[in-house]
């Protein structure tokens, strides 16, 4: 589905040049055990590497792992790479991983902590043997693997030393992040660019005009309103992921656990209220209409699991008189990232107004919006833009588990849900797994403890001369495959 | 003198103009400036719209009159704060003299040290923003341009006969400030009214074009302005109508402003280096 | 004269501690506890009076300015919680950039206003000098963003000539900063204009009037030497304190302007920090922005006493 980006005769790569690429907003950390943005993960996914890669849509492919077996669902053993070594030369060895779990779960927050919070012990089997005995059964482990990031025993987040493709150059806040091939990147011939420079550029429409302009080479989306013309003038190149694919949403946080929120019919009341087809053209038609955190296209969708797909006011009103609940103003913290959220959040604005619910929008930049309603949890309404790991545990459980970040913000718990992630992890078998997500998602779109506003579009801009990009349904970029064509 | 007093009202019926369309801003245009019609979005102006819509559908010509509402509100809120606190102050520290004035006018001389904009951005950023804390930043960031005034107008009019006299009759200093100095006071005054109110509305909408003043769906000529700007290739209409919308009140207060300062005072006249201290801050 | 200069120093020291206070406390009213804020509404009360030890939150508020005023001389701002960077030394590095723009827009602004404006007051009354008036009221009146909008309209959307953002500094790439800043520049250079057109017309006029001027043409000299030699020196002087009253005035004017062109001067910053919630940063531009706007201010006050014989030092 990802289908490279370069022609079906794809010449040999050239070596040689410097990529320029637009970032949403400045990074808060490039320490990867520390919760983080997407644009963080642009930059980090240059400068480290997991164990397996990071998309699964085609199955698990190695990273810093040649091979890995799995004798049942609670032991997991990778073997390494030879010759691996870090950024300033130390070998990458079973030694790091094991001080990676170690690292990430003593100073790492919100998700790269979780992931290693289910690892009971990690044991070094020789240098190049790694064995993970989970606290309990995870079918879904290897996705997770992949979203350790080693790093050496001396790491210094001001100086940041990982084994990805490239290695850390500067970072001028507010104005750029500078990273430099990595001669010594175990994939051979890789990467073929000299250099990385990452821009903040938060304005969508001066990305596109520094692409168009050739200052920059690569944008990290393009602005919705002028996808449909780029295209058409054909001057510069728009890559994606193709609808319904990705796990990729627009996501509304309720703080479930305090009224007036708590109440089950206010939240399935707004679910109803808001108005999906509208904020489809708010994307101007990128994107999918769903309410279902699942994407359509997913093996675990279930399709009966779309209820709030259209709206239904009459039905919402009902609920908010049965509700009890009148007369209420809400706060909706939104992210300022992108442009579209500003729309989004006056539509849903709108909506709710028609169903007696006053909103007052408070656009939050993006490392304040995670500390306030991810970390503070001070917060009623939170819109963002999630896009959790492809497996549907990892889809479920970010967004809803009150044992994950933005579920743990929200605040709602359901016994039966977290029991059917557990049963999910435990089962290996993709049949047995699925209906275990069905029950689950039907649960989900009942308690409406999130709210999913369809799948948020995954764009990105290039100029011709860009080739090698692969997109990758979870929304990193990968620039290890990219060269520049002259 | 006959064409400056065409200046003076040819800016008067222009600011009533857009005072009386905010008015009746309802009555004016049949749709709401809330209501979202996405299948109706970034359309150019038609008979139906006659600016045409914004990025949700909705009415631009709609939104613009609503629009004026929050900025004369802002401008009426932030003006009657400076000229009640600055004119109040400027008359006692010009009465009095002495260590009050050093006070008082230290103060406005600390406050008269920030651009104004930048006073504007640093209250309404520690206030919150919202329309109500817009209005109270440029109020206060307001009061020096009136504070100056009023003292000048006390200093000169207490050494005045008439001054003498009252206070020969037996009035206390509250009579005399209010009913010698305030009186004598009053074409000055209207003059720096016109002139703050058009840099109120100029300062406002540029605390909304940064996000720092009116908030959402509250529709706001700086937040039009700036929204627009991403749709400049779709319909430049949207921008401009806001912008146009702003030259139109402030264009016409500066005219009123210009005319009223040659008819009420023509010592004043020619004499700008007063309305330099105070340039807009857009 | 020099007794002058010490006054108005010494009237300079006031104005700056007010200027200080008002920066401290305008920062104190930022709604919630600075400690609750950092460490978020489920902490500890123990945590929370550890940390506003630490921030020293739990001294009177006169000792916290009095610190933080002392530190403030020192040229310690604080640090920006974002950068880690000194705020004193991150104001400073985006200086220069706002200073190109000022500059040149400066310069720009007097090209086309001194030509003008002496013509308008040499040909009064005449459709030239009515179509000026006329010009400068309306550019006096049009908001600066909505200048920047039209022009980035005209000269990078429709034309495609200029671009609509971005910058290079000036010692980097001298020809492409000068392109970026094109627009920017422009935008000040037209609303400048406007206002330094109508001041020159008028001050022109108002020496015309004067009894040497009417001396001087009755010698017989001819108009161009009596507006050149004499009308238009002594209308400079009023001019060239205007001109240093906008350029102070600048320093906050071209916030809006480096938002829209994405230009990282010091407005930029500001803006950034706002949204970023780096109040230290903005606290300290703040005070080196008024602080500067009122040494510019001295300084043309300075200089028109230098510059004037007639004015009296009373």
């Amino acid at each position: 589905m990802a289908a490279p980006a370069t022609g079906p005769a794809s010449p040999r790569p050239t070596p040689g040049g410097v990529l320029r690429v637009t970032l949403g907003a400045e990074p808060t950390t490039l320490d990867p055990h520390r919760s983080s943005t997407l644009f963080d993960f642009h930059v980090k996914d240059a400068l480290f590497d997991g164990l397996l890669e990071d998309d699964f849509t085609q199955g698990p492919k190695g990273q810093l792992a040649e091979s890995w077996e799995s004798p049942d669902a609670s032991t997991y053993i990778f073997r390494l790479r030879q010759g691996l070594r870090f950024h300033d030369g130390q070998p990458l060895t079973a030694e790091s991983i094991k001080f990676t779990v170690e690292r990430s779960l003593a100073q790492g927050t919100g998700q790269p902590r979780v992931l290693v919070e289910q690892i009971a012990a990690t044991e070094v089997l020789d240098p190049r043997t790694v064995r993970f005995r989970l606290k309990a059964p995870n079918a879904a482990f290897l996705l997770d693997a992949a979203d350790i990031k080693v790093v050496p025993p001396n790491f210094d987040e001001r100086n940041p030393v990982g084994s990805g493709p490239f290695q850390f150059v500067e970072w001028v806040r507010l104005r750029h992040v500078r990273v430099r091939k990595f001669p010594g990147y175990y994939s051979s011939g890789q990467p073929y660019l000299d250099e990385l420079v990452f821009l903040p550029t938060p304005d969508e429409n001066q990305k596109l005009v520094l692409l168009e302009s050739g200052q920059v080479e690569f944008t990290d989306t393009v602005p919705l309103p002028r996808v449909q013309a780029v295209r058409q003038a054909g001057r510069v190149r728009v890559h994606g992921i193709p609808p319904g694919v990705s796990p990729s949403s627009y996501y509304l946080l309720t703080r479930a656990d305090r009224p007036p929120l708590d109440n089950l019919k206010v939240r399935q009341a707004i679910s109803f209220a808001i108005d999906r087809k509208a904020l489809l053209e708010v994307t101007f038609g990128e994107g999918t209409l769903k309410s279902n955190a699942i994407p359509p296209r997913h093996w675990a969708f279930n399709p009966q699991s779309v209820s709030f797909n259209e709206r239904d006011l009459a039905r919402a009103r009902r609920l908010m008189s049965e509700s009890g609940v009148g007369g209420v103003t809400l706060q909706l913290k939104h992210l300022t990232s992108r442009a579209e959220f500003f729309p989004i959040a006056q539509v849903i604005q709108a909506n709710l107004a028609e169903i007696g619910i006053r909103v007052e929008l408070l656009p939050q930049q993006i490392g304040i919006w995670i500390n306030q309603v991810l970390v503070q949890r001070d917060f009623q309404l939170g819109l963002t833009g999630v896009i959790p790991p492809y497996d549907p545990d990892s889809i479920l459980g970010n967004l809803f588990s009150i044992r994950r970040v933005n579920g743990r913000a929200i605040g709602w718990r359901h016994e039966l849900f977290e029991k059917q992630l557990d049963q999910g992890r435990s089962v290996v078998r993709q049949a047995d797994r699925k209906r275990v997500y069905d029950h689950a998602q039907l649960i989900v779109q009942y308690d409406a403890p999130g709210i999913i506003l369809n799948e948020r579009p995954i764009l990105y801009g290039a100029l011709p001369s860009v080739r090698g990009f692969v997109p990758d349904v979870r929304q990193h970029m990968h620039f290890h495959g990219v060269w520049l064509s002259r | 003198m006959l064409r400056r007093d065409r200046g003076a009202l040819a800016g008067a019926l222009l600011f009533a103009a857009v005072v009386l369309a905010a008015l009746f801003a309802g009555a004016l245009t049949p749709y709401d400036p809330l209501a979202i019609r996405m299948q109706d979005r970034l359309q150019p102006p038609s008979a139906r719209h006659l600016l045409g819509t914004d990025e949700l559908g909705r009415d631009l010509l709609s939104r613009i009159l609503h629009g004026g509402r929050a900025s004369l509100s802002v401008g009426v809120v932030a003006v009657g704060i400076a000229a009640t606190a600055g004119t109040a102050m400027g008359l006692v520290a010009g009465y009095y003299g002495g260590a009050l004035a050093a006070v008082i006018m230290r103060t406005v001389d600390g406050l008269l040290a920030f651009p104004a904009l930048i006073l504007a951005m640093a209250l309404t950023a520690t206030l919150g923003p919202s329309l109500t804390n817009a209005a109270v930043a440029i109020g206060i960031v307001t009061i020096p341009a009136f504070a100056r005034l009023a003292q000048a107008s006390a200093l000169a009019i207490k050494e005045r006969e008439f001054t003498d006299a009252a206070r020969a009759c037996g009035a206390g200093d509250l009579y005399v400030l209010v009913r010698v100095l305030l009186p004598n006071h009053v074409s000055p005054l209207m003059v720096q009214t016109s002139v703050s109110f058009a840099n109120a509305i100029l300062t406002e909408a540029a605390l909304s074009f940064l996000g720092l003043g009116i908030q959402p769906p509250t529709p706001s000529w700086g937040a039009m302005l700036d929204t627009g700007r991403r749709y400049l290739d779709q319909t430049a209409w949207y921008s401009m109508a806001a912008g146009g919308a702003i030259l139109i009140a402030v264009l016409g207060l500066n005219l009123l402003g210009d005319g009223l300062r040659d008819a009420l005072d023509p010592r004043l006249r020619g004499a700008r280096a007063a309305r330099l201290a105070e340039e807009p801050s857009g | 004269m020099t007794a002058y200069i010490a006054r108005r120093l010494l009237h300079l020291a006031p104005v700056l501690l007010i200027v200080s206070a008002i920066v401290f406390f305008v920062f104190r009213i930022i709604p919630g506890d600075q400690a609750v804020l950092r460490l978020g509404e489920e902490a500890d009360a123990e945590s929370v009076a550890r940390l506003r030890r630490e921030l020293g939150l739990d001294r009177p508020l006169a000792i916290q300015y009095a610190a933080w005023l002392g530190a403030a001389l020192r040229a310690d701002l604080g640090e920006s919680h974002l950068n880690r960077q000194g705020v004193f030394s991150l104001v400073v590095e985006k200086f220069p950039a706002t200073l190109q723009i000022a500059v040149l827009g400066m310069a720009g602004s007097l090209m086309i206003s001194v030509p003008v404006g002496i013509l308008a007051a040499l040909h009064r009354g005449t459709w030239w000098d009515q179509l000026t008036r006329a010009a400068a009221l309306v550019g006096f009146s049009v908001p600066r963003y909505w200048l920047a909008v039209l022009l980035i309209l005209v000269f990078a959307v429709r034309w495609r000539v200029l671009p609509p953002a971005g910058f290079a500094p000036f010692g980097e790439a001298p020809l492409a900063s000068l392109r970026f800043a094109a627009l920017p520049v422009l935008v000040v250079a037209l609303s400048l204009a406007a206002v330094q057109m109508r001041f020159l017309r008028a001050s022109m006029l108002e020496v015309i009037d004067q009894d040497y001027i009417r001396t001087a043409r009755a010698k017989g000299l001819s108009g161009r030497v009596v507006v050149f030699r004499h009308a238009l020196k002594n209308a400079l002087i009023p001019f060239v304190t205007v001109l240093g009253l906008e350029f102070g005035s600048l320093l906050g004017g071209l916030v809006v302007v480096e938002q829209i062109f994405n230009w990282p001067g010091v407005g930029w910053l500001m803006v950034q920090s706002i949204v970023h919630r780096d109040y230290a940063v903005v606290q300290g531009a703040v005070l080196l922005v008024a602080t500067g706007f009122v040494t510019i201010n001295l300084l043309v006050d300075v200089a028109y006493a230098a510059l004037d014989p007639r004015i009296r030092y009373s």
